[in-house]
């Protein structure tokens, strides 16, 4: 690392210091292994950074991870990881989760919530919940993929409209927040068909969506909606999804195992 | 339903069967009258499941009239003999697959098919109703809504730190890069500052200001009253810049009227204390004059006047930075 000469007093302080790390380093280097205190600092200052990445809900990124909470100690990513994971797990009760796409990283809350949780969240976030879940419940309902033409409609009847270039009352600019925020945070997946021309988009569930949520919630949430204490298995296909999600956790692979919770 | 695919397909079978008899069979000949017939039979029968299949709508035909049409195709095809006629027959079988196929999807799915449209309505039908129950509302609760949904969702809750999350360095390359460059400036601009800083400031002044007055009055005393040459008190040999700042103080005792200066005998101008500003501003008449005092004539003045002491010492502070 090329140094500045050193003109001003405390760039003199500096390079002592770092003199010193680069010692440890190379010692750490002959030994390639991380103390223990210094692997549960780090686990503890990555806790800190996952959970105030969860804020935004967007992904964490491993490569962000070793650029500034380990600097140095990118190589022992894996095992300081797996410490803060436990970490979070005890304290929180969060899981990590990784994601499909590799080295991204999720915080999923392992009890449910429960009604007064979300009370410090704005209207604003707690209203984008629900247009979420509006989508979420179309897509799912539909077979689990939904192509761009009903979409479009069953948002219209909602009067949420993607099109125009108007802002929207409550959710303002809706179609940033459908094709960039929720696809960023993943809780929707939007895929190209380049069948047809022009292509179109086709609408899935997302990661986070399917970590986050269960199925059988959604579809009595359907039932709740169309009332008459309609029963959950009217819909028969998506009731066989539900079932499967519920009883065989090996076979559908996003999956929040419930029988092993530890 | 599956009975009825099971004998569509059944059928399907018996044709091949049949298709093959008519090869094999090819010494019986019917008379082209006859085979116009049959086609003609067909063509009708294809006219009519597509009239039907139009009329049908959604749901496809009925099943009992696609079975009678397939029955009576059927009952044609005994006399079919020539590839011809078989290859309409085919066609029609294919018709009548693709209306019974379209009969069975519908049939199957009506009862839970999910129609977006409609859970978009009673969505919001949903949304919009007031805790009464009357659809009084024209806009959608989506944060009422938001927040019934939001205990099904397993969301971790993030933390937003004031400082943020991390210690992190401002980047160092930027101040480094200019101070590199700048050092020599900053150097020269520090000490004038600070020099400034203890001279110009208001109370500093005040202070010097004062202590030229009570060392312009000590000496007045000592002089037994009478006026003190001015150049005698204002010139510090020793220094020119310090001679320029007793001027500049005994410049604020001449405003306001603190002293006064007058010529004496000679016109040499001279100085003298007043008790109080009596008068404190003389209704607009100011008397002022411009003092320019270059070097060489300071210098000459010390010699003219031999002046070897000044009267005015320069301040304790500003001492000490002159050792320094």
């Amino acid at each position: 690392m090329p140094r500045l000469p050193p003109k001003i007093n405390y760039t003199q302080h500096e390079s002592d210091e770092n003199d010193e790390e680069e010692e440890t380093q190379s010692q750490s280097q002959r030994k390639s292994q991380l103390s223990s205190e210094a692997r549960t600092k780090y686990a503890g200052l990555v806790c800190n950074y996952l959970l105030t990445a969860e804020s935004k809900k967007i992904p964490v990124r491993r490569a962000d991870i070793r650029k500034i909470v380990l600097k140095e100690h990118g190589r022992h990513f894996s095992a300081v990881m797996a410490e803060a994971a436990v970490m979070l797990k005890k304290v929180y009760a969060y899981r990590v989760v990784a994601l499909k796409k590799k080295n991204n990283f999720i915080l999923i809350n392992n009890l449910g919530t429960s009604y007064s949780d979300n009370d410090n969240s704005s209207n604003n976030e707690t209203a984008k919940m629900g247009l979420l879940t509006a989508i979420l419940t179309a897509i799912f309902m539909t077979g689990e993929v939904m192509q761009e033409g009903p979409m479009r409609e069953y948002l219209k009847k909602l009067s949420v409209d993607v099109d125009t270039k108007e802002v929207h009352p409550v959710f303002g600019n809706v179609s940033k927040l459908i094709y960039q925020e929720f696809v960023k945070q993943k809780y929707i997946d939007i895929t190209q068909d380049t069948a047809t021309d022009p292509p179109t988009r086709e609408y899935r569930w997302g990661e986070r969506a399917h970590q986050e949520l269960s199925k059988r919630n959604v579809i009595d949430l359907v039932c709740k909606v169309y009332g008459n204490n309609m029963r959950p298995e009217v819909w028969t296909s998506q009731w066989k999804i539900v079932l499967r999600e519920e009883n065989g956790p090996q076979e559908t692979n996003p999956e929040p195992s419930r029988s092993h919770n530890s | 339903m599956m009975g009825k695919e099971a004998r569509l397909k059944q059928k399907a079978n018996d044709r091949c069967q049949g298709q093959n008899e008519v090869h094999q069979d090819d010494a019986v000949k019917l008379s082209d009258k006859d085979y116009k017939h049959i086609r003609e039979t067909y063509r009708d029968l294809m006219d009519t499941a597509q009239e039907k299949a139009d009329g049908a709508g959604e749901a496809g035909l009925d099943t009992t009239i696609l079975y009678d049409m397939v029955h009576e195709a059927d009952k044609v095809f005994i006399e079919v003999k020539r590839p011809r006629e078989a290859a309409m027959d085919a066609q029609f079988l294919k018709t009548c697959g693709s209306l019974a196929k379209l009969n069975i999807e519908s049939a199957q799915s009506n009862l839970n098919v999910f129609r977006p449209k409609e859970y978009a309505q009673k969505l919001m039908n949903f949304m919009t109703h007031d805790d009464e129950g009357d659809h009084n509302t024209d806009h959608p609760h989506w944060q009422r809504f938001g927040k019934d949904v939001s205990p099904l969702y397993k969301r971790a809750i993030g933390i937003e730190p004031l400082y943020g999350a991390i210690e992190w360095q401002r980047p160092k390359p930027a101040p480094r890069v200019k101070k590199a460059g700048k050092d020599s400036e900053t150097i020269q601009q520090v000490e004038p500052k600070e020099m400034m800083a203890s001279v110009v400031g208001e109370e500093r002044q005040t202070e010097e200001v004062s202590r030229i007055f009570k060392i312009l009055k000590t000496r007045h005393r000592e002089c037994g009253n009478r006026p003190v040459c001015f150049f005698s008190f204002v010139i510090n040999p020793n220094s020119y810049s310090l001679t320029t700042e007793n001027l500049f103080h005994t410049s604020f005792l001449l405003r306001d009227q603190y002293a006064v200066i007058t010529e004496d005998e000679n016109g040499l101008p001279v100085i003298t204390p007043r008790q109080t500003n009596m008068t404190a501003r003389v209704g607009g008449i100011s008397h002022q004059c411009i003092i320019s005092l270059s070097k060489k004539e300071w210098r000459s003045i010390i010699e003219t006047f031999r002046i070897e002491n000044s009267m005015i010492p320069p301040s304790s502070c500003r001492v000490s930075k002159r050792k320094s």
